[in-house]
Parts: C-alpha cells; sequence; structure tokens
C-alpha cells in the first residue's frame, strides 16, 4: 500500500508555460482518486511525474514515504503501474507477449530476453487475462487483431502483472465508445479493489469520474481548481472547468 | 445546379517557370558530361553493331570483339586431364569416381646424340581423365564461395547489431557515442567490397577469410544503418510503456521494438545474404576466395573454355538463389 503526494509539484517548460503550477494534495492509499480537466489541463504531465516519465522543475513528489527522483525510481516503477490512453501494446506481438511485458524488469534477465518465463509467472499472466474478460484463444492473437475495448483490457492486465502498490490510469477510455469506457473502468476500479492498489486516473467526462471516483481532483491551466468526494462536483464546477477556458487558447481563438 | 466558385480563384499551375529553368538547367549539365563520357561514341558503336547483324553495314568493332570474346568460351571445359607422372602417389588400380586412363601417343623431334641428327620418335603419354572433373572443381569452388557468402552475412549481423543499438536514437541516450556508432556504420557502408578486400587480402593473404570480412564489413554498414534506423521509427508507445515500469533499455529493446520491426529485419538480413552471394563471386577477382578467384587465374592464363564453364554456373547459381530468396522471404514473412 503506498500514498502519493504532491507538494507544490511544478513542471514548467523552458517557453515558459506552464504544466503545473504548484500542485499539492495527497492521495491516501487505496483511493481510486479521479483527475479531471480539459486537454491541456496537465492531467497527463501531473500522471507522469509519480513515475518519472516527465521531470518535475519544482517541488516534489513522495510516493509511499520516498521522493521521486533518479535514486528512487528504478525501485518505485517496479511498483507502479500503468495504463495508457493509446493502449502502449506492442503491435506485432502477441496477448501472451504483451501481459508478460508488464512483468519483465523483476524476472531474471536471461528468462526475460529469451522468453522462457517461470510457469508460476505464466500462471499469473493467464489468471489476470481470464480476470480481464479474455479468454484462452487471445494468449496467441497479435494485440493489434483485438478491438479497442480488448486491447485496454490487455493493457490493464500488463499494469497488474508485478503486483503494483499504484496504478496511474492516463486517459484509459479516450479512444473508447461510452458502454466500452464503462466496461473498461468497472474493471479497472474491481481489480484495483481486489489488490488494494491507489489508483490515480486522468479522464476528461464528468459523468464517468463522477460514477467511478472515491473523489475528484480537478485541473486547470497546471492549478487545482476542485478537490473533493464526486457528489460535491456539481454543474457549477463543470461549467467552470470546460467552459470558460483561457481567452488565449487556440481552440477558443478558431471558435469565436 | 452548377458548382461555381465565390470568385475567381487562381488554379495552382502544375509546374512553374522554376522548375522548366532547372530542366534545361539539367540538360545543358547532361550534355556537358555526356560529351566527357563519349556517350555520341557508344550509341554509334552499338548502332553499328547491330547494324551489322541486319546485314547494314560491312563491319564493327564492337560485333567482332564480343564475337571473338564469346567464340572463346565455348566449348566449355567439362573434363579435367592431368598427367599421370604428375600425381602423387598414383595408384592405376584405385582410379578415382568415373574416370579412365588414356594413353596418347605423338611424335617428338628430339636430338639423336650419337648421330647429332633430329629424329621423330614416338613419346606416350599417359593421362587421367576425369570426364566431369572440372565441373565439380567448379562445384566446389562455388560451395566456398556460397560459405564465404553466408559468412559474410553473420559477421555483417554480429557487427553490425551492437552498432545498430549503440546508434539508435532511442536506445542510446548519449548523442557522442551515437554519432560515432553512426560514423562507423557510414565508414563500413562508404568503402565497396572489391576495395576493402584488397586491403584485407594484404593483411590476412589470399583466400575466404579476406573474402569473408570483406562482405561482413560493408553488409554491417548497411544492416547497422537500416537495423538503427528502424529501431528509431518504431511505433514509441509500447516503449514508454515499458519504461515506466522500469524496464531496461535491452528489455525495452526486445519487448516494444523487436516485435515491431522483426519482418523489416529479416528482410534486410535476406537483402544482404543475397547480395554477398553475387559480391562473393566478384571479390574472388582479388583473390579473396571462391569461384572468382578461380575466374582470375583461368582468365589470366588464356583458358577460356574454363572461364565459360565459371561463368555458366555463377549464372545458374544467381537465378537460383534469386527465386529461393524470394520464396523465402514470401514464407518468414
Amino acid at each position: 500500500m503506498m500514498d502519493i503526494r504532491f507538494d507544490s509539484t511544478t513542471v514548467h517548460y523552458p517557453d515558459g508555460t506552464y504544466a503545473l503550477d504548484g500542485v499539492s494534495f495527497t492521495v491516501p492509499a487505496g483511493q481510486f482518486c479521479v483527475v479531471l480537466g480539459h486537454s491541456g489541463a496537465g492531467k497527463s504531465t501531473l500522471l507522469r511525474t509519480v513515475n518519472g516519465l516527465s521531470a518535475i522543475t519544482g517541488g516534489r513528489v513522495v510516493v509511499g514515504g520516498k521522493p521521486v527522483d533518479r535514486k528512487t525510481l528504478p525501485f518505485l516503477r517496479r511498483r507502479i503501474g500503468m495504463v495508457h490512453q493509446h493502449y502502449g501494446l506492442t503491435a506485432r506481438a502477441s496477448v501472451a507477449t504483451n501481459v508478460m511485458a508488464g512483468a519483465v524488469p523483476a524476472m531474471p534477465f536471461w528468462r526475460a530476453l529469451s522468453g522462457f518465463y517461470t510457469p508460476a509467472l505464466q500462471d499469473k499472466a493467464c489468471a489476470l487475462i481470464a480476470a480481464v474478460g479474455l479468454d484462452e484463444a487471445h494468449l496467441a492473437r497479435r494485440a493489434d487483431r483485438l478491438s479497442g475495448g480488448q486491447q485496454q483490457r490487455v493493457g490493464i492486465a500488463r499494469a497488474f502483472m508485478l503486483d503494483p502498490a499504484i496504478i496511474l490510469a492516463d486517459e484509459p477510455v479516450a479512444s473508447l465508445d461510452p458502454r466500452l469506457s464503462r466496461e473498461v473502468l468497472d474493471l479497472l476500479r474491481t481489480q484495483a479493489r481486489e489488490r488494494g492498489a491507489t489508483v490515480l486516473c486522468s479522464l476528461h467526462q464528468v459523468d464517468l469520474a463522477r460514477d467511478y471516483a472515491d473523489r475528484i481532483v480537478a485541473l486547470q491551466g497546471g492549478r487545482v481548481v476542485f478537490d473533493g468526494p464526486p457528489a460535491m462536483f456539481d454543474d457549477y464546477d463543470t461549467k467552470r472547468i470546460y467552459a470558460k477556458q483561457d481567452a488565449s487558447a487556440p481552440v477558443q481563438a478558431v471558435l469565436a | 445546379m452548377t458548382a461555381q466558385a465565390p470568385t475567381r480563384w487562381s488554379y495552382p499551375r502544375p509546374y512553374g517557370s522554376g522548375t522548366i529553368l532547372a530542366l534545361i538547367g539539367a540538360a545543358l549539365l547532361l550534355w556537358y558530361t555526356g560529351q566527357r563520357v563519349e556517350i555520341g561514341r557508344m550509341v554509334m558503336m552499338t548502332t553499328q553493331a547491330v547494324a551489322v547483324q541486319f546485314g547494314l553495314a560491312e563491319q564493327s568493332q564492337v560485333a567482332d570483339g564480343l564475337g571473338n570474346a564469346i567464340g572463346q568460351l565455348v566449348p566449355i571445359q567439362l573434363s579435367e586431364r592431368q598427367e599421370i607422372s604428375r600425381i602423387e602417389g598414383f595408384d592405376p588400380t584405385d582410379l578415382p569416381f568415373l574416370s579412365h586412363v588414356e594413353v596418347v601417343e605423338r611424335r617428338a623431334e628430339t636430338i639423336n646424340p650419337q648421330t647429332m641428327r633430329m629424329e621423330s620418335r614416338p613419346v606416350r603419354t599417359t593421362y587421367l581423365v576425369q570426364p566431369l572433373g572440372y565441373v565439380w572443381l567448379v562445384a566446389a569452388k562455388m560451395l566456398e564461395t556460397l560459405e564465404i557468402a553466408l559468412w559474410g552475412t553473420i559477421v555483417a549481423i554480429l557487427i553490425g547489431f551492437p552498432l545498430a543499438l549503440l546508434g539508435a536514437r532511442n536506445m542510446m541516450r548519449f548523442a557522442a557515442i551515437r554519432m560515432m556508432a553512426r560514423g562507423i556504420i557510414g565508414f563500413c557502408r562508404a568503402i565497396p567490397e572489391l576495395v576493402s578486400a584488397l586491403f584485407l587480402v594484404i593483411a590476412y593473404g589470399f583466400g575466404p577469410i579476406a573474402g569473408i570480412l570483406a562482405l561482413g564489413l560493408y553488409g554491417a554498414g548497411f544492416l547497422g544503418k537500416f537495423y538503427a534506423d528502424d529501431a528509431e521509427n518504431a511505433d514509441p508507445r509500447p516503449q514508454e510503456a515499458l519504461t515506466a515500469i522500469g524496464a531496461g533499455k535491452m528489455l525495452m529493446w526486445r519487448y516494444a521494438i523487436l516485435p515491431q520491426v522483426l519482418p523489416q529485419y529479416i528482410a534486410y538480413t535476406l537483402y544482404i545474404l543475397d547480395r554477398n552471394v553475387r559480391m562473393a563471386t566478384v571479390i574472388g577477382l582479388v583473390g579473396a576466395g571462391g569461384i572468382g578467384q578461380e575466374l582470375k587465374g583461368r582468365y589470366d592464363m588464356y583458358e577460356y573454355g574454363h572461364v565459360g564453364t565459371i561463368l555458366i554456373a555463377i549464372f545458374i547459381v544467381v537465378l537460383l538463389l534469386d527465386r529461393s530468396a524470394g520464396r523465402l522471404r514470401k514464407s518468414l514473412l
């Protein structure tokens, strides 16, 4: 069980724009926390600071009591699973290989390289693939031959291979239709519950966030503009986040 | 209702005056270089040679030259004759397979030491004749050529693959090492096999080693470049997924890059194998082993019948290889 603490976390780019501007909040262990916001609000960047894919330029991120830095990253990354917006599967590799890829950092190098996995790991992969609703026939199928929903299921199975204490889900349902989105989020939530994983999930759909989150953190322009239980997140907040964007944003300019 | 543009728009022209100027410039350049390499003479001589065939011209230097050269290649040499006295430990009761002994009698003019006069005396020479002896020799040399090509390809992979990993942006973080690896790759590709074979023959002596290394170095340059380029162009999303969970570069390559690029890697490697077989026949000319070395030796001794046999053998092998390589590629991809 690990918690995540953002402590004035700041990411700014050399051109002067801020992706994150002093974000501070704590996700307690085991919570399903949804980060809401429109495109470019800093959701992805926030998630990526947790496993070091985006480097922070100010403040800090503390995961399970350890600050994220070069020294702790190798250890932390193995404890943090990630579900990606575009699934991040290797297209030509089989479902079996893609799921097993989630466990390669923790197995002996020669096993990872040669592909001779221990029976225990094979059983674990099969159990996870079954848990996400796929069956044995899918094992040998190429990842890019699956539907979008199935691909994200494989992505989720892969994320759980190392029994992560934390799952980062970066817009996991952005490319899926509403029905599949609910199926995938259901899956993510139940799997995380069963395994006691803390989830930090970014979404842009308010209705999904309300239904699945234990807590909603809304970002706008790299700042936290709402933090509370889903019940407190009302239409006023929705309007505040989505309708009133910065007037200088290019989308606004085109629509006006 | 007819479609009407709101105002008169100027529709883009297919080419502008710049293109036409560039074309005129290119034509002038070609005219100038054509003069320098005697394109006019080439066309004239070739036309003349064709005209001779149809009886439209009396004589052609090209037709005569080609006719002479080809005429000397036939009849091709199939058999091998060896004087028995020159074969060490020859055993007449145990002849090699499919061979026979032939006795040739001819008259030799010698001086009789007693009379000090020229005399004509019969001289008998015994030959061991192997009717397909030379064909076997060419086949053995051809096998050596194929072996050189195969090992040249293996050396190319062994050198090219690590260089590709060091030279690919997503595999190697340090720009200095990448530049160095890319530099070596470019250098290997810049030297033709024939040239590097010349120097390698000096270093390693005549024989297949020089050939294997010459083919291997060029192949390493080619494979290194294409392996690295493909790794760089592979979909970055699975690579990031592997990085996110703490996998090192090698495992990232194995799980996120290799499955994506494997078909192209196989195609490039097969191309190099195919190319190496053709090049292995050529680099033998500078003494780097294989059939080319045999070809050069016979050519220098004016044994054009032997040369004919070798040329036909090369033709057959290249033809067979062309078909089998295509088939192999299809079944693997």
